[in-house]
C-alpha cells in the first residue's frame, strides 16, 4: 500500500555527497522508490532545495564536502525555516560524539553511518518521511476543519443580518414605506463611513469590521415604530403636536425593545443598534431629539446614520409627501432646512454623492 | 581476474557490497573500477607533503567513507586509524614516524592494482 502510494507520487530525495561513489550507492538504494536529485555539495544543495522545496521529502547530507560542508548547509537550512520541514539525515562514516551531538543539535533526524545497508537505511528514511508525512496531512486536517468553522461562523452572521433585514422591513412596511429604505440606508452608512475615514483618518479611526457592524446595526434605527400606532405612523397629513411628541418615543421606544434581547447587551452589533435608535434624531447644533445632544456627544456612527436617513426619507416618497430629486433633497441638507449636521460629515456626503449614484441604487 | 578473485584478494564482503549498489554486480564493479580515479588518496598525499592536519583529516575522512562503501574494509581501517590519529592530535608523529602512511599507501597501490586486473 505504501509503496503504491509512494509509486504514485514519487517524491524526490536529495542526495549530497562530493564523492560519486557515494552518491551511487545512495541513488541505487531509492532509485526505485523515489526521483533522486543530486548535489556535489551543500551550496548547490542549497539552491535545488529554494527552487523545489515542497516537492522534496528528505535530504541525504554528507559531513565532509568542498565549498559548503554538512554543518554549513545545516546551519543555512535552519536560517530559512526549513529544519522540522523537511527532515534530514546525515550519512557519514565518522559518528564519532562529537559530530553526532552536533548534527542532532542542528537538528537532523538521524545520522547513518557508512558503509551504510541499504535494508536498514531504507528502513530508517522511510519511517521518517511517513511521520513527517502524517503530521502534514494532520496539520491540513486540522486547517481544513478551522475553516469550516470560519465558514459556519460566517453562514450564522448571514443569518443573523438577514433575519435582521427582514424584521426591520417589516416595520418600515408597516409605516408605508417603500420596503428598502433600511437597505439603502445601510449601504449609505457604510459608503459615509468609509469616506469619512478617508477625509479625516486621525478623527474617524474605524476598522472595516467595525464599519460592517454599524451598517448592519443602522437597519434597526426605526425599530420603535412597531410601538406607534397606525393612526400616526400613516396620517397623510401634518402631525400635530401631540402626535409628534408620540412620534418622536419611537427612538426611546427603539433601545426599550433592543434591550429585551437577552444576553446580548455585551454584544458590539447590540452596543451600536442601541446608540443609533436612541439618537438617530439628534442634531450637531442640538436641535434634535431625544436627549438634545449636541455636536461630538453625538457618536459618529449615528451622525452618519442621522444624514443618511433624513436624504434617503427626502428622495422617497412617503404618505405625507412626494419624493425631492436629489439635488433638491441635498440642497436642503445643505441649507439646514432639515437640521444642523457635522461639517466634516457634510464634506464626506458630498463625496459619497459623487462616487456612488445614488439614484440608480433605488 | 574476476569479480570473486578480486574480491576475496581484497577480503571484500562481495554480497553486502554489491547490495549497497542496488544488488547490481555489474553496477557495482563499475564503481569499484573507478576507484583508481578517486582523488581522495592523492589529496591525502598532498596533506602530508604540506603537512596540513586539516587537509589530511578531511581526505582521510573522505577515503574512509568511499572504501566503506566499496567493501574495501582494510583500506577503510587504515584511513580510520589516520583520522583518529590526526584527531588525537598525533598529526605531526605521523609526519615523522611514517608507519601507518605508508601501510595506508601500500594497501592502497594493492588496491589499485588488483582493480585494473579485474575482467
Ligand atoms: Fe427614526
Ligand atoms: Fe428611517
Amino acid at each position: 500500500m505504501q509503496a503504491d502510494n509512494r509509486a504514485s507520487i514519487k517524491e524526490s530525495l536529495l542526495v549530497v555527497d562530493d564523492n560519486e561513489i557515494n552518491r551511487a550507492v545512495l541513488v541505487g538504494t531509492f532509485q526505485d522508490e523515489y526521483n533522486i536529485i543530486e548535489a556535489e555539495n551543500g551550496k548547490e544543495a542549497l539552491d535545488i532545495l529554494l527552487q523545489e522545496k515542497n516537492s522534496i521529502s528528505a535530504i541525504l547530507l554528507d559531513i565532509v564536502m568542498p565549498v559548503m560542508d554538512g554543518f554549513a548547509f545545516l546551519e543555512e537550512f535552519r536560517k530559512r525555516s526549513l529544519t522540522g520541514v523537511i527532515p534530514v539525515f546525515l550519512i557519514t562514516a565518522d559518528t564519532s560524539e562529537r559530530n553526532m551531538y552536533r548534527g542532532y543539535q542542528l537538528g537532523v533526524m538521524d545520522i547513518i553511518e557508512k558503509p551504510i545497508v541499504p535494508y536498514f537505511v531504507k528502513r530508517r528514511v522511510n519511517s521518517i518521511i511517513e511521520l513527517f508525512r502524517a503530521r502534514k496531512s494532520l496539520s491540513q486536517t486540522v486547517r481544513h476543519q478551522h475553516g469550516q468553522i470560519m465558514e459556519k461562523d460566517e453562514e450564522i452572521n448571514k443569518l443573523n443580518y438577514a433575519l435582521i433585514e427582514t424584521l426591520s422591513t417589516a416595520i418600515e412596511l408597516r409605516s408605508g414605506e417603500s420596503g428598502s429604505h433600511v437597505k439603502r440606508l445601510s449601504r449609505l452608512t457604510r459608503f459615509l463611513l468609509l469616506e469619512l475615514r478617508e477625509i479625516c483618518p486621525d478623527q474617524i479611526k474605524v476598522t472595516d469590521e467595525e464599519i460592517e457592524q454599524i451598517a448592519a446595526a443602522a437597519i434597526m434605527h426605526d425599530v420603535g415604530k412597531i410601538a406607534i400606532s397606525d393612526a400616526i405612523l400613516n396620517k397623510p397629513g401634518k402631525l400635530t403636536a401631540e402626535e409628534f411628541e408620540i412620534m418622536k418615543t419611537h427612538t426611546i421606544k427603539g433601545c426599550e425593545i433592543l434591550s429585551l434581547v437577552p444576553n446580548y447587551q455585551d454584544n458590539v452589533l447590540y452596543r451600536y443598534a442601541y446608540d443609533i435608535c436612541r439618537h438617530h434624531h439628534e442634531r450637531w447644533d442640538g436641535g434634535g431629539y431625544p436627549d438634545g445632544l449636541k455636536g461630538d456627544e453625538i457618536t459618529i456612527w449615528s451622525q452618519v446614520v442621522s444624514i443618511a436617513d433624513v436624504f434617503d426619507a427626502l428622495t422617497s416618497e412617503r404618505v405625507y409627501k412626494k419624493a425631492f430629486p436629489v439635488d433638491t433633497a441635498v440642497d436642503m441638507i445643505y441649507s439646514g432646512q432639515c437640521g444642523k449636521f457635522n461639517p466634516f460629515l457634510l464634506k464626506a456626503f458630498e463625496e459619497v454623492l459623487k462616487k456612488y449614484d445614488y439614484a440608480a441604487q433605488k | 581476474m574476476n569479480l570473486e578473485e578480486v574480491a576475496k584478494a581484497l577480503a571484500i564482503d562481495l554480497d553486502a557490497s554489491v547490495a549497497r549498489f542496488a544488488g547490481n554486480r555489474t553496477l557495482y564493479a563499475r564503481f569499484l573500477k573507478k576507484f583508481p580515479d578517486d582523488q581522495s588518496m592523492t589529496q591525502l598525499q598532498t596533506a602530508i607533503e604540506q603537512k596540513d592536519s586539516q587537509a589530511l583529516e578531511r581526505s582521510a575522512h573522505t577515503l574512509k567513507g568511499v572504501c566503506a562503501n566499496l567493501g574495501l574494509s582494510r583500506l577503510a581501517d587504515l584511513a580510520s586509524a589516520v583520522v583518529s590519529a590526526v584527531r588525537n592530535g598525533d598529526a605531526d608523529s605521523l609526519y615523522a614516524d611514517t608507519g601507518l602512511l605508508n601501510d595506508c599507501r601500500k594497501e592502497y597501490d594493492r588496491v589499485c592494482k588488483l582493480i585494473t586486473e579485474l575482467q
